[in-house]
């Protein structure tokens, strides 16, 4: 009986399978539709950064220059640009353990939609606590990027569906590919931040919408400082949780582009001096050293 | 071969064999039967004969009472040799990866002339740009390259003579004769191992004609120590146990008469193999002549006869297309029997060589009556020698495309199938570089054919076409590069650029209290008689913040953050207070409820930005000194306990063979004075090395902090106008 049943079942199956390449799109729920249109609306502000990683000669963290790409997210239509640090090749490990600044990313190109060549740029402000860069084009466009609006967000809390909108590399062509996932857990230690129960290493710095297409946060890591190493010998456990990444809040990333632009804004010479320089003698060198 | 042997603070490798391969040659040689004549050790005859001419004792070498024989003999040979051993620096530029990249190294070497001339190893100065000579007195001269033969790996330099002073005549040993010499004698190793000047060792000859093949082969050509390079198919080594290190290459082995016998070139694992004097004297020579060693070839290669089966003659292995020899219709195969009408024969390996130099050493253009057995019949052939070409291409670096560029030679060619010499072959990509970023990329073994629609036949066709495109302002956008890979022509596209980086991005400036802080936990909170009041104890208040001024006080246990409780559970928590007081903006006030004496008290504490980092700190870079430097930074002078009296700029970088590093900067200096401008911060290092810049003074006397302590540093620069202007105008 179990038999016959499984057999009759093959011709649905296949007919299924044929429909099912022949009608688009396949589902008309209305999760599939909140997909296709964060698709459609949010990938249009992902950018492609380009640059060359360069490491100082006998630097432990450096090593040999290499070309690298990320993928950010444009914030402001002028060629501001969020990406995770981590992505652009700032090795968070380096500063933490007093190795030195790592590599640090250099001769940095913005790929724009279909763009090959990419538009010169600088990273204007880094956030070591957020994992998170601000990149600048140098030229601000004719016309304005596409850009989400960092200022428009919803809160989401524990069993929330969420989205996150996120490109290939260019061997597959940069296709856009959103995921989804529902809102795990929630911290406030070592800051607050929302937890998607799954990795997010593969979408750092990148946005977190809810199924309105409202931004929820951007996919961060958060690492101990210096201090807190000593609270991290418990072996891999915590490097596992700390590399699977963490939602931080819209309004707390809103927060702190105000603070990136403005202190960007600010010249160099209203940084306040670290100290003043006192009248040094030191002794006076040799006047013919042999 | 280049064998790191970094002492403390040394920045130079000396330079040795490989150990590996002269242990797998030797015990290949071993198997494949090779001949050594045994003698009894102790073969002192020699030295008793030149007794007599033993010298004035030094200072050092006092007469002795009651001592061995052997140590008066060996006393002997080191008073005739030493006065003209001298230690080799040398500093070298090769071009790998893309870019110049500098070094240094360390070898020996002897003088044979009166005038500076000096015997040592090529790979002791392969690649070198200066040399610098210390003679047994301490004195320094610096030298240049006479000429090098990297196929005996042997080298000449000479003294100039300038540097010593007028009149100056210099201590010279001489050559004795190694054919001479026998398994068993005595001999004695001089040089500097691992750097250290005039050392000694002794031991015993071990084999007079040692050959290197691979480990199971009886081919000498199969065993390459350098790529592209036939090197050591002209020598048959005096193996010997004398003990030498890195350091020794380019020293003599001298005999218990004093005299050179041979050149040290290689060793490890207790095996020391040196050039015999009979090779060394024709190479010498032949260097201080002509500057190179100039050799006739008939094009073949050759292999002995033992295991084809023969009893007599030379195995032609090999015959290079349109070369002399198969111009003359010899081929792969035929049985070499005589050279003009004298037999020739190899019947081991450690013959080969004999026959390489036969020919080697006849003028180039010599027509040789070569006999030769084919299929059982005997014939012959006339054969002209050609010039036996220098073996490895020039080589350079082509910065702006961050790719390094060598000549096609013959053997270059062969070794890769070319079916010519022409064009310019990439032996590096320097990764990031416009080379690597093109689409497709240049990669290592491409052979670039045309720039821009211009022919490349040679390296010098591609550096010229380099210079005309980079002398344009501005670069071009694009240069084409038409290229050749793996048979296969290929197009791309490079975008030229200069060298740049930028500064690292400073931090986004947050809160911050100038305190350091420790957590207390709960049973430490216990201990304290706190209760259960754990917090933040405060540890230091950092001089010059403004919390130094706020009432707080080292001990004050901080249990609120503007009412907010900080309450740490584990050391994980360490850095929670100041994260929570980071979100509290760079200005205005937190008010910190404190334990003092176990009782509550509130302190308001001004708030100020977060202190700039080492890693965000700005930097400069001088190209001429070879050194990066980057401004103090706060938690510099606080983890050095520093005062605010020490300033000036912190050294990050240092190129270990430029003119900085050679005057002992390293990593961790802080730079306060530069001759007479007192440096306080980058912008006053900047003003000071642009002074240094434009004045091009003999010596730079650097005044820096190390540790606690205050250093002289002396740079002594080579002011040289610089060639390449198109990019330094970048």
């Amino acid at each position: 009986m179990t038999r016959c049943t499984s057999l009759l079942a093959l011709p649905l199956v296949a007919l299924a399978l044929v429909s099912g390449t022949v009608a688009t799109p396949a589902f008309a729920d209305e999760k599939a539709d909140a997909i296709r249109k964060l698709s459609t609306d949010k990938s249009p502000a992902l950018v492609t950064i380009k640059f060359i990683l360069k490491g100082d000669e006998g630097d432990m963290m450096g090593g040999g220059d290499r070309e690298e790409e990320a993928t950010g997210v444009m914030i402001d239509g002028s060629g501001l640009i969020l990406v995770s640090s981590l992505s652009m090749g700032t090795n968070p490990f380096a500063a933490m353990m007093g190795m030195g600044a790592g590599p640090q990313p250099q001769e940095i190109k913005i790929l724009v939609g279909d763009d090959t060549q990419g538009v010169d740029a600088k990273i204007i402000a880094r956030d070591s606590e957020l994992n998170l860069s601000w990149v600048r084009v140098d030229k601000a466009p004719e016309k304005p990027f596409t850009a989400i609006d960092l200022n428009t967000y919803a809160d989401a809390g524990v069993g929330d569906e969420i989205f996150v909108v996120s490109r290939m590399g260019k061997f597959f062509d940069r296709a856009v590919n959103v995921n989804t996932l529902r809102i795990a857990g929630q911290t406030t230690k070592p800051r607050k931040a929302l937890l998607g129960g799954e990795s997010l290493f593969s979408s750092m710095g990148l946005p977190v919408y809810n199924a309105d297409g409202k931004l929820v946060g951007i996919s961060s890591i958060i690492l101990p400082n210096k201090d807190e190493m000593e609270g991290m010998q418990g072996g891999m456990s915590g490097m596992r949780d700390m590399m699977a990444g963490a939602i931080i809040p819209a309004k707390d990333i809103a927060e702190a582009t105000k603070n990136a632009l403005e202190n960007a804004a600010k010249a160099p010479a209203e940084e306040p001096k670290e100290e003043p320089a006192a009248e040094v003698k030191p002794a006076e060198a040799p006047a013919k050293p042999e | 071969m280049k064998t790191p042997a970094r002492a403390s603070g040394d920045s130079f490798t000396t330079r040795t064999p490989t150990l590996l391969l002269a242990l797998a040659a030797t015990f290949a040689a071993g198997l494949s039967g090779c001949a050594s004549k045994h003698a009894a050790h102790g073969s002192d005859k020699h030295a008793e004969k030149s007794a007599t001419a033993v010298p004035a004792r030094t200072k050092e070498t006092a007469p002795r009472q009651n001592i061995p024989d052997l140590t008066r003999k060996v006393e002997f040979a080191r008073d005739r040799v030493f006065p003209s051993l001298v230690n080799i620096t040398v500093i070298t530029v090769s071009y790998w990866g893309g870019t110049e990249t500098k070094g240094g190294s360390t070898g020996s070497g002897t003088i044979i002339s009166p005038d500076g001339l000096i015997v040592t190893n090529h790979h002791v100065v392969e690649d070198g740009k200066t040399f610098k000579v210390t003679l047994a007195d301490k004195r320094e001269a610096t030298a240049t390259l006479v000429g090098d033969d990297p196929m005996t790996d042997l080298a000449v330099l000479r003294i100039n003579m300038k540097d010593l002073g007028e009149n100056t005549t210099l201590p010279v040993a001489s050559f004795g004769n190694s054919d001479e010499l026998q398994v068993g004698d005595y001999v004695i190793a001089m040089g500097a191992p691992y750097g250290l000047s005039r050392s000694v060792t002794l031991g015993v000859v071990s084999n007079t004609e040692r050959v290197f093949t691979g480990m199971s082969g009886d081919d000498i050509a199969d065993q390459e120590f350098d790529f592209d390079v036939s090197s050591d198919i002209f020598t048959r080594w005096i193996q010997h146990d004398a003990l030498i290190l890195p350091g020794n290459s380019g020293g003599p082995l001298v005999n218990l008469q004093g005299e050179i016998i041979g050149v040290n070139t290689r060793g490890g694992s207790g095996l020391g193999f040196a050039n015999p004097t009979s090779l060394v004297k024709y190479v010498v020579d032949n260097l201080i002549a002509h500057g190179e060693v100039p050799r006739s070839t008939i094009g073949a290669n050759f292999k002995s006869v033992k295991r084809a089966g023969f009893q007599e003659g030379v195995l032609i292995n090999s015959v290079n297309e349109n070369g002399p020899a198969d111009k003359a219709g010899l081929k792969a195969g035929d049985v070499m029997l005589a050279i003009n009408g004298q037999s020739t024969s190899a019947r081991f390996p450690e013959e080969i060589p004999l026959v390489l130099r036969k020919i080697a050493e006849k003028p180039v253009g010599t027509s040789l009556d070569i006999s030769y057995k084919r299929d059982g019949q005997v014939g012959t052939a006339k054969v002209t020698t050609e010039k036996l070409l220098k073996e490895r291409g020039d080589e350079t670096a082509l910065r702006l495309f961050g790719l390094s560029v060598s000549q096609i030679t013959d053997k270059m060619a062969r070794n890769r199938n070319f079916d010519s010499t022409q064009g310019a072959l990439v032996i590096g990509v320097k990764g990031g570089s416009p080379a690597e970023i093109a689409e497709p990329s240049l990669t290592w073994g491409d052979v670039i054919k045309s720039m821009d629609g211009v022919a490349i036949n040679s390296l010098e066709d591609l550096v010229n076409q380099y210079k005309v495109m980079a002398a344009k302002d501005p670069l071009p956008e694009f240069v084409t590069i038409e290229f050749d890979r793996n048979g296969k022509n290929q197009l791309t596209l490079i975008k030229p650029r200069p060298e740049k980086r930028d500064d690292p991005p400073r931090e986004l400036p947050k809160g911050w209290i100038g305190i350091a802080t420790q957590p207390i936990l709960k049973d430490l909170a216990k201990q304290m008689g706190l209760g259960d009041q754990v917090g933040f104890r405060v540890t230091r208040i950092y001089p010059g913040t403004l919390a130094s001024n706020s009432g707080l006080q080292v001990g004050d246990v901080i249990t609120k953050v503007n009412g907010e409780a900080m309450a740490p559970r584990g050391m994980q928590d360490a850095g929670m207070m100041q994260r929570r007081v980071r979100q509290l903006g760079t200005s205005g006030e937190a008010t910190l409820t404190v334990l003092r004496n176990k009782q509550p008290v509130d302190v308001k504490v001004p708030l100020e930005r977060t202190r700039i980092t080492a890693e965000e700190a700005l930097r400069d870079s001088n190209r001429d000194f070879e050194m990066s430097v980057r401004e103090l930074t706060f938690f510099d002078r606080d983890d050095n306990r520093w005062d605010e009296s020490v300033n000036g700029v912190m050294v990050v970088s240092v190129e270990r063979v430029g003119w900085a590093g050679l005057a002992g900067m390293v990593e961790g200096d802080v730079i306060q004075r530069i001759n007479n401008e007192v440096v306080t911060d980058l912008t006053s290092y900047r003003k000071a090395m642009e002074k240094i810049s434009k004045e091009q003074p003999e010596r730079v006397a650097f005044f820096v902090q190390r540790g606690n302590r205050t250093q002289f540093k002396f740079a002594e620069p080579e002011w040289k106008p610089t060639t390449d202007k198109a990019e330094e105008k970048k």
